[in-house]
């Protein structure tokens, strides 16, 4: 009698675990591969009204195949909404099939919803608090509009958010923008109070990435170029290769950088906090020039390229660091986290105003360029 | 061979481990994080040392009636009826950690898993599966214990190696800047943490060579303790403590971080989910047994095994009580801290000293 209640028992257990409330069909979901969010101009001022503009774009999985040949490959779709996750709700009435955000792998910000820091907060709460967005999504800063970048057909790859994906992802030569995860953007404005996102820009039919969004207290507070975004970068560490060209004797010279290493050092005095930056890089030559009568060989010649490669380093970053203190007042290149982890003390005297702080301080930058291969040639 | 099942040490050892780890180690890093910031590890550190002494308590008095569970040489120690209350306040604590791990399970995979599955429903097919194993004898349990060990270590193993290449350690900076009138905040709910360990009330009598196994019962809490620490500095290391602070559970959410080159899957949360049922189901599975065989002994039956399937209805509406997620951590926190207090501490400890005094009061006499 036991052993006919536990069988029943049992066969009713394998009964309720086959079953799945949450199933739906992988060609049953539009998997969503990048959003952008605008702030919506024609109701910017009403109360109530619809804020946000928001543009999906996902590929029709139909597309794939190869008998079948629908007539676009992505579909690209725009509404307007009060609050953002409201938009993949609003959308199941013009969609047939559900939104998954599951992969979605770039978020773009139109330039006019970034300088609303009130509204980027809400923003950037919802994308955490959401289970099905990745915490590794990349954000980027749009020149104009999110929407305008994601309706663009790239020559390569017909998708725009995959294509800004792949470019994000080709960190061979990162110093002209620096991808921004979710994540990374959070712990930046938790500590350095300051970021920097990359620049989306629209073109006729391609999308630019260049420079970036300086990001301060999650208000887009200026732009910065190329090259601006490239010393940040060596001043950070955080860089894989990048070009220098010096002039040398009126010829210029290119140098690959491939390994960067960079400390800090910050130091009370008389009051004054003084930051200390040693910037370590090593590289090749890249280019000089054909019967010059020079021979880079020549241990004197190669000293006075890496005087002369170490100067230039130097200016740029300088001149950054200056952008940075007087025009941004932004901490972008992480004196502040720097000071958070090794110098607590001091950092609880001088976080409440930082960014005053900032500013006013002193930083010394040092570099030390070594030339460690010259090519095939001498 | 049936009636007298037996354990080896190491298999005690195991239980011990698979008993404590459960859904404490998800929130953990978090909760020590907010109350010390940076030097929650000092939180987990002393309240592991809090523990590996209960344990040794704990140990030494099974020790002194061998053969005999926590709830039999109880009614020897002080009168039976007396005693009865002792067990009936244990069994209503294991119930309530029952219940709150259940309870979180849910939520963990709701929130992570399976987003339109009913809670009830999840809640009521792992009771059911725990029954299964909860229902067997104690060598059973033992050597489940042994193979969910080596799951803890692997799901460990990926979490640390998935992570590292992409790691911050200088996010464990500053040390050492504790606020010592936070530290006795921050240790009341961590040792909450290291509940499990009163598996030794039962699997003490079945242990083949008891007199050895003190050293196993505290490597056990050890290597806990380790994996706690482990967690912590990872967690610390790549959210940085306030995003640390913010997350419900970084342990998990730490495996949303991950994004390998060249890696064709990405959000690996769910592989780590799906082991970390097996770890829950260890923990899940001995208290259940512990809370059968002490209803067996204030019946003075001879079998556990029908006591177990009852339980199910009353776990199952005490995990249904809280109404919200953060309800449910309120409510754990008011009511299990304490209940652990008395069954795993005050009663142990007063039962260990009443009996070292009647076996003075006799060698005494004789």
């Amino acid at each position: 009698m036991r052993k006919k209640i536990f069988l029943i028992l049992y066969i009713i257990v394998a009964i309720l675990l086959t079953g799945c409330w949450d199933v739906i069909e992988i060609n049953r979901r539009n998997y969503i591969a990048s959003v952008g969010f605008d702030i919506n101009e024609e109701a910017k001022n009403k109360v109530g009204a619809d804020r946000f503009l928001l543009t999906f774009v996902y590929p029709i999985v139909g597309a794939a195949g190869q008998e079948q040949k629908p007539k676009a490959k992505k579909a690209v779709i725009s509404t307007t909404v009060r609050t953002i996750f409201e938009g993949s709700r609003q959308l199941s009435t013009r969609i047939a099939n559900p939104l998954d955000l599951k992969h979605m792998k770039v978020i773009l910000i139109g330039e006019g919803l970034f300088r609303e820091p009130e509204v980027m907060k809400e923003i950037l709460d919802a994308i955490g608090r959401d289970k099905r967005i990745n915490r590794k999504v990349k954000i980027v800063a749009v020149e104009g509009k999110a929407q305008d970048v994601l309706k663009i057909t790239p020559k390569e790859e017909s998708f725009s958010g995959l294509y800004l994906n792949d470019i994000l992802e080709n960190d061979r030569n990162a110093s002209r923008f620096t991808a921004q995860t979710y994540s990374s953007l959070i712990k930046d404005m938790d500590i350095k109070v300051a970021s920097l996102v990359p620049r989306a820009i629209p073109k006729k039919d391609e999308i630019k990435l260049s420079g970036g969004g300086i990001i301060k207290d999650y208000k887009l507070v200026g732009w910065i170029g190329e090259k601006e975004n490239g010393s940040i970068a060596i001043a950070n560490g955080k860089i894989k290769s990048d070009i220098v060209n010096v002039n040398i004797e009126n010829t210029v010279v290119s140098y690959i950088l491939n390994h960067v290493e960079s400390k800090k050092n910050v130091k009370m005095e008389n009051g004054k906090i003084k930051a200390n930056i040693k910037i370590f890089i090593e590289g090749y030559l890249q280019k000089y020039k054909l019967d010059t009568g020079k021979d880079v060989f020549d241990v004197a010649f190669l000293d006075s390229i890496e005087k002369s490669l170490e100067k230039e380093i130097k200016g740029e970053i300088e001149d950054t660091i200056d952008i940075l203190q007087k025009k941004y007042s932004a901490d972008v290149i992480g004196i502040g986290d720097h000071m958070s982890k090794f110098e607590p003390d001091i950092w609880d005297k001088v976080k409440d105003n930082w960014d005053e702080t900032f500013s006013n301080i002193d930083i010394k930058v040092s570099v030390d360029v070594k030339v460690r291969r010259t090519g095939l040639i001498r | 061979m049936d009636k007298d099942p037996k354990i080896s040490n190491f298999q005690l050892r195991a239980l011990i481990i698979t008993t404590i780890i459960g859904t404490g180690i998800l929130s953990l890093p978090n909760s020590v994080a907010r109350e010390l910031n940076n030097d929650g590890w000092i939180a987990i550190l002393i309240s592991g040392l809090i523990s590996i002494s209960v344990v040794v308590l704990l140990n030494k008095l099974t020790r002194l009636y061998p053969r005999k569970t926590y709830f039999e040489f109880g009614k020897e120690i002080i009168p039976a009826p007396l005693f009865n209350i002792i067990s009936i306040i244990t069994i209503a604590y294991f119930l309530v950690i029952l219940a709150f791990e259940v309870r979180i399970f849910a939520e963990v995979m709701r929130a992570y898993l399976l987003e339109v599955t009913p809670t009830e429903f999840i809640i009521i097919t792992m009771l059911l599966v725990t029954v299964y194993i909860a229902r067997s004898d104690i060598s059973t349990l033992g050597r489940m214990a042994v193979m969910i060990v080596p799951l803890i270590i692997i799901v460990t193993v990926i979490i640390v190696f998935a992570v590292l290449p992409k790691i911050d350690f200088t996010n464990v900076l500053p040390l050492l800047r504790i606020d010592l009138k936070a530290l006795p905040k921050a240790i009341f709910p961590t040792v909450f943490s290291y509940i499990g360990y009163e598996i030794i009330f039962v699997a003490m009598a079945s242990v083949d060579e008891p007199n050895k196994s003190l050293g196993y019962c505290v490597r056990g809490i050890i290597f806990v303790m380790a994996i706690y620490l482990l967690t912590f500095f990872i967690t610390l290391s790549e959210f940085g403590i306030h995003e640390l602070k913010r997350q419900v559970w970084p342990s998990i959410t730490l495996m949303r971080e991950v994004d390998l080159p060249g890696f064709f899957i990405e959000n690996i949360d769910a592989i780590i989910m799906a082991l970390w049922i097996l770890v829950i189901f260890g923990t899940m599975g001995p208290i259940m047994y512990a809370s059968g065989v002490a209803l067996s002994k204030v019946f003075n039956t001879k079998k556990h095994d029908f006591f177990i399937l009852p339980l199910v209805p009353i776990i199952y509406l005490l995990s249904l009580i809280p109404e919200n997620l953060s309800k449910t951590y309120m409510y754990a926190g008011k009511t299990l801290n304490y209940f652990a207090i008395f069954a795993t501490f005050i009663f142990p400890l007063g039962l260990y000293i009443i009996s070292l005094l009647k076996r003075k009061g006799k060698g005494g006499k004789a």
